[in-house]
């Protein structure tokens, strides 16, 4: 599904040209799920947006189901994103204005589904995610769980391949964040590749390998035995 | 899709209730003048338009050279022309002639009145033109020279509840004429204004209108075939002419009936209060533009500041499947339910304002126009308009946000703070460059007024002696009042400073070509004294030796300095006609916007005055006013007393300046309030995004003075900057305007410095409650926020 040769990304401003990425090399399988940890700023998030083509390698190729997206515009990147991978952050990113299901529903609007397909798939992915009953309540009123839970819903809601999770526990007391690692691994059972950036180790054993960054290098990559199931 | 966007569009405006006012306010304030700029434009243009043929219609005038050399326009023509267009130019389908009576003593019953506004025309008029009848018949209303026609609103003055037509009204105690038809009183877009309508006599003083080269006094209208071209007519009119008339260097046109309202220079109009001048309808568009464009810029100005907190709801859009255009519809869609409900609101604003502004400029503006389906169709694609121009900057840069730098939380993001602070700079600088014209046009009217004007006009009555009758009771009558002891001096008069009066041509030298154009008076002794002109050399007029040869006269100091000599020098000296006797310093008989021509100031003799005037003693005037009303009665029983006091007069030549006058002070006010509104919204929104900081800086020890001077210096450095673009600009166009007078303030570094200043200190009192609410704010509230 996704395949990174010699990535590298570089942020240049007027005085100072950081490197994000450097020669890394990554290769995902569908139906894998993945954990990529590191220090602050090794470069995990930078990875993460490459790979959800939210941005472009500065160098290197990167091959998402089997597209070389590396020089792709916004406009084409954005057609392939629609549908195929789904978001979840550490800070939930729901927008304030917007109901629980308006905010699920949010990517079958940009499919351009009828309202009657975006309602029977919203509701299934609230149901899903056991948050019908908040539907009409807007995020300010839930808990922090529940902000993760619709955020999630939002992700699957378009039947994505891949779901790229940045931090999903990072504002989540421990019996939320384990009931969200629990929704991944589920998810991941039923064949949604899943790759996700964590801190927490406890989280990364939910995951079937961990890549190692630092410094903007894959450092180690280990298959995880005795993973969460 | 589009409904979600207006929900969201609904639930963003709701959410910042502040921002929302403040963009409702500007824009609907924005609109309103637009749309009475517009109405106003809508009145000036369409005039004369309500005529059925006016496509057709022309007036014919010529220009040519005077004695003096200057070239003159005119539309004054000989009473024969109309009829030999009509008989020669196969092209003219029909053609009419107009001139207007001046005010006219008129009996109706034995009551007597003054009526101006008296058409003298031909039958053909109401062929022509589209004036239409409630009772009689326009083809016969005036069949016979003792017709006349009314108009409604004089009809029922007169006659109430009586029917009009047969009855008889007599003109001057002596022309008999009995009322044949009622028209619709006309429109006020017309530039034709009666009250009556009478027929043009055959003769006058004896001789036949349709003599050649003596009488040029009427307006001359054509109406031609529909296929007919207006520049082939004029050609032809010369050759017709020759041998007719002293054609000269005179050039004929053709004039549109719809540009005679706005485009007309003619020397002398029929009625002059209906003509306005094209340059006002280009000033308004402007000013209406640039308020428009103030609020629109409140807009781009507040959407991209605040784009920081649109930021995550575009990332998350992104990485949920929007394209750009999707985003950029989306932002687009809020500011068009911005614009759409601030209009609604505006629409509002202009009926409940409409009728304040005609009252204030003394107008007849209908808000009907701005109902019509026309109207309203052009009004939402105006709107649609504006929400593009106003939307498309924000929602682009907003839409286009990369979602992988919002994600990183670069707080750099592109803000376009450049062109947010270029836009409160040209905000500002049109602000001032109206506050300095408001301001200047105010201190030129000021100038108008205190100027010395070379006479004293306060507590002069004017008595004006408007009929036969009233004329041959003058003298009886000035006795009177001369023996008032609350009035201090009288005189009488052929004319009076003020009005537009008689114009001479002098041949100071027999061979002099060039004559000299002087105004022309006849006056009494007392004259010079009770105007309090003032007596530089020589003499006053004495009662004259009629059996001279020659006529003493009295001049000012501009005929001494045209003729080379000293006041002293020009005593017992010849002038064409004339002996001077004395010579007055310089006094105002026009406009300030003239300069002091030569004038010449003859005696009345034997002649029954024209006006009567009265220096009154500036205690008791009602009461004195009381008794001239009671002692007029004595001597002129059942003849309106017709009376003006002199500084009214004379303010009434500057009416359109004061106009101008006030319609600045408002556009000005309206200006100030819309860019004071962004520079608030803005100054919210800075002191907003900047708590951290403001936190930070207080905890290491900033006082209230150091926050609130952090804050207001960007925001006055920009007023500072507006102001520095204003001054020249402001300069060259109220020098522009200020060139039109002959006597005019010298536009002085006060103003600016004024203006400046002033600008300034409103922008600080704007910015400075939310500046000293930020510096006032506790740093642990901010900094835990954080």
């Amino acid at each position: 599904m996704i395949q990174a040769k010699n990535l590298k990304k570089v942020y240049s401003t007027e005085e100072v040209e950081t490197t994000a990425l450097n020669n890394v090399n990554i290769e995902i399988k569908e139906g894998e799920f993945v954990a990529i940890m590191g220090p602050s700023g090794c470069g995990k998030s930078t990875l993460l947006n490459i790979m959800g083509l939210l941005d472009n390698p500065s160098d290197g190729e990167y091959h998402f189901l089997g597209h070389d997206v590396s020089n792709k515009t916004e406009r084409e990147r954005a057609q392939l994103r629609k549908g195929n991978i789904g978001f979840i952050f550490q800070s939930f990113n729901l927008i304030d204005e917007l109901t629980v299901f308006e905010n699920v529903e949010l990517p079958l609007l940009y499919l351009g589904m009828s309202a009657d397909e975006r309602k029977e798939k919203a509701e299934a992915a609230l149901e899903r995610m056991s948050m019908m009953h908040r539907r009409n309540h807007f995020p300010q009123q839930l808990s922090g769980g529940q902000q993760q839970r619709v955020a999630i819903a939002r992700a699957v809601v378009a039947n994505a391949k891949l779901i790229l999770a940045d931090e999903p526990t990072g504002n989540l007391d421990s019996d939320h964040g384990n009931e969200v690692m629990k929704v991944l691994a589920e998810l991941n059972e039923q064949g949604t590749t899943i790759v996700m950036v964590t801190h927490s180790p406890h989280d990364a054993d939910y995951a079937m390998r961990v890549i190692h960054l630092f410094d903007g290098h894959v450092v180690t990559e280990n298959m995880q035995e005795g993973f969460h199931v | 899709m589009f409904r979600n966007y207006i929900k969201i569009a609904l639930r963003n405006l709701k959410k910042d209730k502040g921002y929302t006012l403040i963009n409702l306010i500007g824009l609907s304030m924005g609109i309103g003048v637009c749309l009475i700029i517009f109405i106003f434009l809508q009145f000036h243009l369409s005039f004369d338009s309500f005529n059925k043929k006016a496509a057709n219609i022309y007036r014919v005038t010529t220009s040519e050279q005077g004695p003096d050399g200057d070239f003159r326009s005119t539309g004054s023509m000989e009473g024969a022309l109309a009829q030999t267009l009509l008989d020669e130019i196969p092209e003219v389908r029909a053609s009419v002639r107009a001139s207007r009576y001046g005010k006219t003593l008129i009996t109706i019953g034995n009551e007597n009145f003054y009526e101006e506004n008296i058409l003298r025309t031909d039958p053909s008029l109401f062929d022509i033109f589209t004036f239409p009848f409630s009772q009689g018949d326009p083809k016969t209303a005036l069949s016979d020279k003792s017709n006349i026609v009314l108009t409604k609103s004089v009809a029922q003055k007169y006659f109430r509840e009586q029917n009009p037509i047969g009855q008889e009204i007599v003109f001057n105690e002596r022309n008999r004429y009995i009322v044949t038809g009622i028209v619709e009183d006309p429109p006020a877009q017309s530039h034709i204004n009666f009250s009556m309508v009478i027929n043009i006599p055959d003769s006058l003083s004896g001789r036949s209108i349709m003599d050649w080269n003596w009488l040029r006094s009427f307006h001359t209208y054509v109406l031609l075939d529909e296929q007919a071209s207006p520049n082939d007519v004029e050609a032809k009119i010369p050759s017709i002419l020759e041998g007719k008339m002293a054609l000269g260097n005179a050039e004929f046109h053709l004039q549109s009936l719809t540009d005679i309202h706005l485009k007309s220079d003619l020397g002398w109009e029929l009625f002059p209060e209906r003509i306005f001048s094209i340059n006002y309808i280009y000033l308004f568009s402007i000013v209406g533009i640039f308020i428009l464009l103030i609020a629109c810029i409140n807009y781009v100005n507040l959407a991209t500041a605040r784009a920081t907190t649109r930021l995550k709801e575009v990332g998350v859009r992104k990485a949920a499947g929007a394209q750009q255009g999707n985003l950029f519809w989306q932002f687009t869609g809020e500011i068009l339910l911005l614009t759409f409900t601030s209009a609604v609101f505006s629409l509002g604003l202009v009926e409940l304002l409409l009728p304040y502004v005609n009252k204030l400029m003394d107008l007849q503006l209908s808000s009907i126009v701005i109902w019509s389906p026309l109207f309203i169709t052009g009004f939402i694609s105006f709107i649609f308009l504006i929400g593009i121009i106003s939307g498309t900057y924000p929602a682009f840069i907003l839409s286009s946000f990369k979602p992988a730098e919002i994600f990183k939380g670069n707080g750099k993001l592109l803000t376009s703070e450049g062109l947010r602070k270029g836009l409160v700079v040209f905000q500002f600088s049109v602000s001032m460059i109206l506050i300095i014209s408001t301001i200047i046009i105010d201190q030129q009217l000021t100038y108008f007024q205190d100027k010395n004007l070379g006479l004293n006009t306060e507590q002069v009555l004017n008595i004006s002696l408007e009929s036969t009758k009233t004329r041959e009771l003058g003298n009886v009558f000035l006795e009177k009042l001369a023996n008032h002891s609350n009035i201090e001096s009288v005189s009488a008069s052929g004319d009076l400073p003020g009005n537009s009066g008689t114009t001479l041509y002098l041949y100071p030298f027999e061979d002099q070509e060039l004559p000299m154009p002087a105004r022309y008076m006849s006056i009494d002794p007392q004259f010079i004294k009770t105007m309090e002109m003032e007596l530089i050399a020589g003499t006053n007029l004495t009662i004259p030796n009629t059996k001279s040869e020659q006529i003493s006269v009295i001049v000012n100091e501009t005929v001494v300095k045209e003729m080379g000599w000293k006041p002293d020098e020009a005593i017992n000296q010849r002038l064409d006609r004339f002996v001077i006797i004395g010579v007055v310093k310089d006094f105002h008989f026009e406009s300030l916007e003239q300069e002091i021509r030569p004038a010449v100031m003859a005696p009345l003799g034997d002649a029954n005055p024209d006006y009567i005037s009265a220096r009154l003693s500036p205690s008791n005037i009602s009461e004195t006013m009381d008794w001239i009303r009671k002692e007029w009665d004595t001597v002129a029983d059942s003849y309106p007393l017709q009376f003006t006091f002199m500084d009214d007069t004379f303010e009434s030549l500057y009416r359109s300046e004061e106009r101008l006058g006030i319609l600045f002070t408002v556009f000005c006010i309206i200006t100030i309030i819309i860019a004071c509104l962004g520079l608030f919204g803005l100054m919210a929104f800075m002191a907003t995004k900047r708590t951290k900081e403001i936190g930070i800086r207080k905890v290491l020890g900033a006082s209230i003075v150091d926050i609130v001077t952090l804050l207001s210096k960007d925001f006055i450095k920009l007023v500072v900057l507006g102001f520095v673009i204003a001054i020249p600009i402001a300069w060259y166009a109220t020098n522009q305007w200020l060139a039109d007078f002959a006597y005019r303030i010298e536009v002085s570094v006060d103003i600016f410095a004024f203006t400046g200043i002033s600008a300034i200190l409103i922008s600080f009192f704007t910015i400075s409650w939310q500046a000293i609410k930020s510096a006032l704010s506790n740093p642990v509230e901010s900094l835990k926020s954080e």
